[in-house]
């Protein structure tokens, strides 16, 4: 994936810079609004369509259900034009922007924290190393240790062995070590951890003064990090910066980007998805205050959190579900596009499906607490951060929606259904420009950071892919299951087993059957002919998606 | 310098050029192929990468046989 602040510093030194950075002329913002008009258009015209038509009960909520998947993805599709269109008018380019804020006079006393469950410990050192050379002048450095070394079953030799070797990398790399009585994973750890450092003792806590503990107590900001990830030597300077000068800043998010991405595919293609979020998304969020955190690569204002209770633990995705609370207790929000952190994405399909199945319980959960939020107080926030929250918390519904898409063409060439399909006319007038248009703008304006088509497929095929995984998430998650956290396997690869995508299977097998099924039907029935062909379209399409479930199953070392 | 300050110095030279450098040369060889640049200049700046990362590793084993030797030796100026 391309690194947008390594891009900039290489454009400058080879003061280039006028040849990548594209200035708002007046094309980009008329083909944004042209995408957006074009897919409100198709949205009206199919919503007609479906109304003024008289199907029988079955084919209307078969037909329903397609509409309501289409206006899903337009509405996440304006959604991400609208975001690309605001950093367009507001900062006049659509290249990635470097802050140049001047720092403060001088810099208050921070705390950088890891919470690691049961890491590797080579993985770990790695990230207390990375934080041990931030070059922040007034940083003390805390391993909040989670792993829970209570647990009936474990290797009691095997887990004081882990303990001992904990205290003593964290001795030689300066980070104090803490430890507390376990309750709610990350967000729970925090918690006890801010407490803490407030002075409140509770029962349980363990603290080992293993480095600087000057600032104890008095940390204005706290740096919270993935155990996987390292920072940069100067990660903190332009968040602090940009903290201070922004009193009602609550936290400032930075990207997160996989550097493991060259001898795995999985890395890759989940790194490559993730900048399609952590580009545009993520800088629109920004320019409206809507940004939310990501849990890890953070700088957050501890009044602030202290403000809100702390960090939302009733939530797997306690970053999103606390980011809310931080918006409507009045706090403002920030990103920092400037890549200062690099990390290891998920090696193998297993590991993400983990990933991504969290994720998507998590925000889906928050969909309900979103919408009541919306509908009891709906002047608690501006509408625009109302709609980012929508859009963000509905996203894994995206897994339904493919679903939908599967299901439709299936049916209609094998049991003529739903009728509503067979109208190509209208797909030719309103979808092929729609379709035309927004893909080629999606591409574009990601081209313009440096992705590439091929790369940026790769992330779309694993997203397609991984729809049971969201399917499972967002029906869990809207009724309200918590689930587990889980951590995100790293460093080792294992094979998944083809019953465990059986799903994906079957839909690859339906999909080849149908196909050959149209064939048939196109030459003995004559009849529907183009509407049998656009969905012999869709199918292979489908088709050629879903076998790319192998290469990625592929194990690698 | 007696032998606990030598040692003392050693291990934060461990601590900061040697194993930070490797975690981050390790970083940035990978980003590098992502950068945009032409073929050429990636494979100039990888090379690089490796071979900061190579003596980064050879400075760091030679550092810590320095220390095994040090915590060895009686002598306490040096």
């Amino acid at each position: 994936m391309a690194v947008p602040g390594v891009q900039v510093l290489i454009i400058m030194n080879n003061n280039n810079k006028s040849s990548l950075k594209l200035r708002l002329t007046i094309i980009p913002v008329i083909l944004l609004t042209m995408g957006i008009m074009t897919a409100v258009l198709y949205v009206i015209v199919r919503t007609i369509l479906f109304i003024t038509s008289d199907y029988p009960l079955i084919e209307k909520v078969l037909a329903l259900a397609l509409l309501l998947a289409e206006i899903f993805l337009l509405t996440h599709g304006i959604g991400y034009f609208s975001e690309i269109l605001i950093v367009a008018i507001r900062r006049k380019s659509l290249s990635s922007v470097v802050n140049r804020e001047q720092p403060p006079s001088s810099w208050p006393p921070i705390a950088v924290v890891v919470s690691s469950y049961k890491e590797p410990l080579e993985i770990l050192e790695k990230t207390l190393t990375c934080f041990y050379n931030m070059t922040y002048p007034n940083k003390s450095i805390y391993f909040l240790d989670d792993t829970r070394y209570d647990l009936p079953g474990l290797d009691a030799a095997q887990m004081a062995k882990y303990r001992q070797d904990i205290d003593a990398m964290c001795r030689n790399l300066g980070a104090n070590v803490f430890r507390r009585r376990w309750h709610d994973a990350k967000a729970g750890m925090i918690n006890d951890f801010l407490s803490f450092l407030r002075g409140q003792v509770k029962e349980g806590f363990e603290f080992i003064p293993s480095g600087n503990t000057q600032y104890k107590g008095q940390e204005k900001y706290i740096a919270v990090f993935d155990a996987d990830m390292n920072a940069f030597p100067n990660f903190a300077e332009p968040l602090v910066t940009m903290m201070e000068s922004r009193p009602k800043l609550a936290f400032v998010q930075t990207p997160q980007y996989y550097t493991n991405f060259e001898h795995n595919r999985i890395a890759r293609a989940s790194g490559l998805l993730q900048v399609v979020f952590y580009e545009y998304i993520c800088e629109g969020k920004d320019l409206r205050n809507a940004m939310f955190c990501c849990g890890t690569n953070v700088l957050f204002r501890i009044e602030a959190l202290n403000d809100v209770g702390g960090f939302d633990e009733s939530s797997v995705t306690e970053d999103f579900a606390t980011s809310l609370k931080l918006h409507l207790g009045g706090w403002e929000s920030a990103y920092n596009s400037k890549p200062s952190v690099f990390g290891m994405g998920p090696e193998d399909l297993g590991a993400y499906f983990k990933q991504q199945f969290r994720w998507a319980l998590g925000t889906t959960g928050l969909l309900c607490n979103v919408v009541r939020k919306f509908l009891r107080n709906r002047k608690a926030l501006p509408l625009a951060v109302w709609w980012e929250y929508l859009l963000s918390s509905s996203f894994y519904l995206i897994g339904i929606v493919y679903l939908i898409f599967q299901i439709c063409p299936l049916l209609f060439l094998f049991f003529n259904m739903p009728s509503y399909l067979a109208a190509p006319k209208v797909y030719a007038a309103v979808f092929i420009p729609y379709i035309m248009l927004t893909l080629s703008l999606f591409f574009w304006s990601l081209g313009i950071r440096g992705y590439f088509f091929s790369d940026l497929v790769q992330g779309q095929l694993l997203m397609s892919i991984s729809f049971p995984v969201y399917i499972k998430a967002a029906i869990s998650g809207l009724f309200g299951v918590r689930g587990k956290f889980v951590v995100t396997t790293k460093g080792k690869t294992n094979t998944m087993s083809l019953r465990t995508v059986w799903v994906q299977i079957a839909f690859l097998v339906f999909n080849f059957a149908a196909i050959s099924w149209g064939f048939n039907r196109l030459y003995y029935e004559r009849e529907l002919v183009a509407a049998i062909m656009i969905n012999m379209f869709w199918c292979l399409y489908n088709f050629l998606f879903l076998t790319s479930i192998f290469y990625f199953m592929r194990r690698q070392e | 310098m007696t032998k606990s300050e030598l040692c003392v110095h050693i291990e934060e030279a461990l601590r900061t050029e040697e194993a930070a450098n490797i975690v981050y040369m390790e970083h940035l060889t990978a980003i590098v192929t992502r950068s945009g640049l032409s073929p050429e200049k990636i494979k100039t700046a990888r090379q690089i990468c490796e071979y900061l990362i190579d003596w980064n590793n050879q400075h760091s084993m030679r550092l810590k046989q320095l220390l095994l030797k040090l915590n060895g030796e009686s002598a306490n100026d040096f």
